[in-house]
């Protein structure tokens, strides 16, 4: 159970996942003539256009998100213009490896096929770990895919985490298409967990003032960061101090509470070790 | 594991051939192996000293709803949610997990435990990722 989670958060089931495994396929297109994307004091930074809640366009058609927040913070940070580049996950690795876009504003997953392809900054800025939801009157501890044989669960259609989840639990596992449709069955009380990661369901918690909690981690922490093109020392390094930066003079924490309600660089795990 | 030490240990004692010397040999690598597992229960050296709580408006969570759970799967859960494993010489002896905007947090164990880890997953509980 537990290696059939690892995998599916950490071997290329959930959405974020699904980015990086995208973004690292089209790495094997033939690249393109490299164009300077820095012109003087001018950072291009891609997003993808539909990343809820860390890039997604508004009612107004205007891209918004905390990740677009976070590269307007650091841009603020390194002195230079951010121009946005909302485009979809082919694009976007397209003109990274074109040299038409600085970096990738979204963290991608800090995997040995993407760090061949990319090279990641680090620190990452949000700890992001797939985790059980329960209704917020709901004391009981879900801690494993076993603690719900017999409960309805629900999770994101068309995942590694629905695969898991229906080998282990069979027909009570409920697919969504949007997983705020789920987190909304389980504020009416019709499922006993949905399963997602930890940032977005806090997003929608957030958003729609829905009455039910982040319960219990099922995976470690989804290790993410931002990718530059391969080479791009100076960006890396600018990009790094940037974000310790922004992580120890409070901004990181105003953009956090502003989306989620909390400071998300924080860890939320903890353990004791033997030795 | 336990069984076979003792099924060992059984035909060691009941040799037709016993004496001192061949004994030491024999049972020189269980003493090696008892060893170990004594090494393995040694806490963390983090746990071992003093330390200064942070203030009540410097902590993750001033005042958390604790909640402690004893499972039978404690080693292998805590394994799971930190990414380490657990190996024949080290691995995670207790876990929490906290929602820092509901002000909740959960400590795990397995069914035996000490309290040094009990202790040490309990400030996790207020100040948050205090190492590593």
């Amino acid at each position: 159970m537990t290696d059939c989670l690892h995998k599916a958060n950490g071997g290329g089931m959930s959405r974020r996942t699904l980015l990086a495994q995208a973004v690292f396929s089209l790495c094997l297109v033939t690249p393109l003539g490299r164009v300077a994307a820095q012109s003087a004091g001018t950072v291009q930074v891609g997003f993808l256009n539909h990343y809820p809640p860390f890039s997604f366009k508004g009612a107004d058609g205007t891209l918004k998100g905390f990740d677009l927040d976070v590269a307007q913070r650091l841009c603020a940070i390194m002195g230079v213009s951010l121009v946005l580049v909302p485009e979809g996950m082919a694009a976007l690795s397209q003109k990274l490896r074109a040299g038409q876009i600085d970096w990738i504003g979204n963290q991608l997953l800090v995997t040995p096929e993407n760090r061949r392809e990319f090279d990641f900054v680090r620190p990452a800025y949000a700890t992001n770990q797939l985790s059980g939801i329960q209704h917020e009157d709901d004391n009981r501890d879900f801690l494993s895919l076993d603690d719900l044989v017999g409960k309805k669960l629900g999770v994101l259609a068309q995942t590694g985490i629905e695969e898991q989840a229906r080998g282990a639990l069979g027909k009570s596992v409920q697919a969504y298409a949007r997983i705020e449709d789920a987190l909304k069955d389980l504020a009416s009380k019709k499922l006993d967990m949905v399963l997602e990661e930890s940032l977005i369901a806090e997003y929608y918690i957030e958003r729609d003032d829905l009455p039910v909690r982040v319960t219990a981690p099922f995976a470690p922490p989804i290790p993410v960061g931002l990718a530059v093109r391969k080479g791009q020392r100076e960006t890396q390094g600018k990009l790094a101090d940037a974000v310790k930066t922004m992580l120890s003079d409070g901004s990181l924490k105003a953009i956090s509470e502003k989306w989620f309600g909390f400071d998300v660089s924080r860890a939320r795990v903890g353990h004791a070790m033997s030795s | 594991m336990t069984f076979s030490l003792m099924f060992w240990l059984a035909n060691v004692l009941a040799h037709r051939r016993f004496d001192r010397l061949w004994a030491l040999r024999r049972l020189l690598p269980f003493g090696v192996v008892l060893l170990s597992a004594c090494q393995t229960m040694q806490p963390p050296a983090v746990d071992t000293v003093r330390f200064t709580p942070a203030q009540a408006t410097q902590r993750n969570i001033a005042e958390p709803k604790v909640k402690y759970l004893v499972r039978a799967d404690g080693y292998e859960y805590c394994a799971r949610i930190t990414g380490i494993p657990v190996t024949p010489t080290s691995k995670p002896m207790a876990c929490a997990f906290w929602n820092t905007r509901r002000r909740e947090c959960s400590i795990i164990t397995p069914e035996e435990t000490g309290y040094n880890y009990l202790g040490h997953e309990l400030r996790h509980c207020f100040e948050g990722a205090f190492h590593d």
